[in-house]
């Protein structure tokens, strides 16, 4: 029988004693205590979403915003809108007419005929609300003053048949003062919001009637609700109203309608880029497997070339800025070779040092693994196109692009010590999401127009990704950045 | 790893319960309540290496005690010569129930009522286990001591 003094002394040994754990248990351990890994669609799929939505809603804004009537419009503007000629917005006072023009002394045709088909009309609630200053004149004077603004090349004065409001897109800088307006009309023409052109620059500080200022309010007061029924009208409180007598035609306008014009500018092209795929190599989190030598890190390779197809829209933000998305196919093709080792000593070389004494040298067991991969994304991409050094046949361009990145199929070859080991497909079925991706863009290019429609882009590009491709399969992880060369052909179009 | 070791009879089957008993440790770590982290680690262990022993119990149920010879006198000093490894050795050279039994008792410091519960035997077999162990034990550690001696 064991004494006491005995077992006390193996339970102290058997305490001590320790063991070295499995070699790779810490793997299987970690592999089996790891948190099965939540499902990340949602973020992915939201960012995406997002990204398209804001691109669209952009696009649209963009588009609705040019399509937008700037000011009160009747329906002589809108006709003359169609016709796409850069009209001024008039707003006639008496009549509660707005009108358009070119410009002074280039009345066209059609804002003519709609005058006078205007003053034929009987039944505007303006002139019942305004009887007594329309009595004042005739019909035919009515006509003729009406020709005497907007006529072409003979502006007559009459005394105050029309009040001549120009709108301007801007908002003047000062609050209105009518005073100012009716004594210094001069001034208020140079005003950006409204401005009044004479027909005959000599005559304006002459022609100028001041009028009674009494007369005027009233004249305006009376006249304020007209112009408020007016479809769409409004009338800021630091818009400028100039009062001015016969000699003084209207004329100029709203904003230049030729920017108007060009910014509706819009383009869809088809792109074709071969990419080839550098690397770097990011370390994942530590484990047994020591890699020892990459062997193909710099080397370039056949088998890392790959493609890319988009379709592409842009539309034109300002003069030299174009907003693009684009839906790309993409394939990548990835070489990775490696020599690598567990640690496992093959064997010891011993060595003897220069003050006599030995030293090992451990040699390790290597093993070489490859893996031969191809990845094919479905990306969508937002970005900016700056054009820049613009001529009548071409022009360069810096492009900034993001997208996002989704893995429509992958396939991984696997290569033990030459041998064809395995072969993977992903994404999984389990997480369709796996390896999407973010990437970032940018790139020069030379833009050569043909036929005045199309247009034909080349442009070295580089695209990073911004996240590893192995990292959850291998010891390590890779993060693509491709190089190629973009060619584009797009077909310009103008709304 | 020492104490999967102890009870089990090769080292394969302590990796088995190493990995297990880890395992345990990690998606159970919620449940340490404070106390010596130490002694809960390796309760969790002693627990697994029990149910392993549990899953795998036929030895003992195949075991003829009567079989077992009676204490035989050994070197004292013996115990206090060899290593720890080689005591670990010859404790592993135990039939499964004693081993179990006498590591449970002399190493971990069980009682044998909660060595009753652990191991679903009663009280006095797991005493009656123990005096065999530990006279199969003495066996063990004279024989060692004479081949050791002869060496």
């Amino acid at each position: 029988m064991l004494t006491d003094k005995e077992k006390e002394e193996i339970r102290r040994k058997l305490l001590a004693l320790e063991e070295e754990p499995p070699v790779n248990g810490w793997n299987k351990i970690a592999a089996e205590i790891k948190p099965p890994r939540k499902p990340r669609p949602f973020w992915w799929l939201a960012g995406a979403a997002l990204l398209l939505l804001l691109g669209s809603l952009g696009i649209y804004k963009l588009l609705d915003k040019n399509n937008r009537p700037a000011i009160v419009t009747s329906e002589n503007l809108e006709a003359k809108q169609e016709e796409n000629k850069p009209e001024p917005i008039v707003a006639d006072l008496e009549t509660g007419n707005s009108n358009s023009a070119t410009k002074h002394g280039t009345k066209p045709e059609a804002s003519k005929n709609a005058e006078t088909k205007q003053s034929e009309t009987e039944n505007y609630s303006y002139k019942n609300s305004d009887q007594a200053d329309n009595e004042k004149l005739t019909e035919q004077e009515r006509g003729s003053s009406r020709e005497k603004v907007t006529g072409p090349a003979n502006p007559v004065q009459t005394r105050k048949p029309i009040i001549p409001i120009v709108v301007g897109a801007e908002k003047p800088k000062n609050k209105y003062n009518r005073k100012t307006v009716n004594q210094e009309s001069g001034k208020a023409a140079a005003e950006p919001s409204i401005t009044i052109v004479p027909a005959n620059p000599e005559h304006q500080p002459e022609t100028i009637v001041a009028d009674n200022e009494s007369n005027t309010e009233d004249f305006l007061n009376a006249r304020m609700p007209v112009l408020l029924q007016i479809n769409g009208f409004m009338l800021p409180d630091s818009m400028h109203v100039a009062l001015l007598p016969d000699s003084v035609v209207k004329a100029v306008t709203v904003a230049d309608t030729g920017k108007v014009q060009e910014s509706k500018e819009w383009y869809i092209g088809v792109t074709f880029a071969p990419r080839y795929a550098f690397r770097s190599f990011t370390p994942t989190a530590a484990d047994d497997v020591y890699i020892t030598k990459l062997n193909n890190y710099k080397k370039l390779d056949p088998k890392r070339m790959g493609y890319e197809f988009g379709l592409n829209v842009g539309k034109k933000i300002s003069p030299k800025l174009y907003l693009e998305s684009a839906l790309s196919l993409m394939q990548l093709q990835e070489n990775v070779s490696y020599a690598f080792t567990n640690g496992k000593v093959d064997t010891l070389l011993k060595s003897r040092t220069k003050d006599g004494s030995y030293q090992a040298i451990p040699v390790y067991i290597e093993g070489s693994r490859q893996l031969e991969s191809t990845f094919t994304y479905g990306g969508l991409r937002v970005g900016l196109n700056y054009y820049f050094l613009e001529s009548s046949r071409s022009r360069y361009n810096l492009t900034f692009a993001g997208g996002a990145n989704l893995l429509l199929k992958g396939r991984t070859r696997e290569y033990l010590n030459g041998e064809l080991k395995e072969t993977s497909s992903f994404p999984s079925e389990e997480n369709v999401l796996e390896q999407t991706n973010y990437n970032l863009l940018i790139g020069a290019g030379y833009n050569l127009t043909i036929r005045n429609k199309y247009e034909l882009t080349l442009m070295p590009s580089l695209n990073y990704f911004l996240g590893s491709t192995f990292s959850k399969r291998e010891p390590f992880g890779l993060k693509p950045y491709t190089l190629g060369v973009s060619v584009q052909l797009k077909r310009r179009f103008a709304n | 790893m020492a104490v999967c070791l102890r009870y089990t009879g090769s080292r394969f089957e302590a990796e088995d319960i190493f990995h297990e008993a880890f395992v345990k440790v990690f998606k159970h770590i919620d449940t340490y309540n404070g106390g010596s982290f130490e002694g809960w680690v390796r309760r969790i262990f002693v627990n697994t290496a029990i149910n392993h022993y549990h899953k795998n119990r036929r030895l003992l149920e195949q075991l003829d005690y009567s079989t077992v010879e009676e204490t035989t006198p050994t070197d004292e000093d013996i115990i206090s010569l060899i290593s720890g490894q080689e005591l670990m050795n010859i404790v592993n050279q135990l039939p499964e129930g004693y081993k179990l039994v006498f590591n449970l008792y002399v190493v971990e410091g069980y009682n044998h009522r909660e060595i009753g519960e652990m191991l679903n035997i009663a009280e006095g077999t797991s005493k009656s286990q123990l005096a065999k162990a530990k006279n199969q034990l003495k066996k063990l550690l004279h024989n060692y001591s004479i081949s050791e001696n002869a060496d």
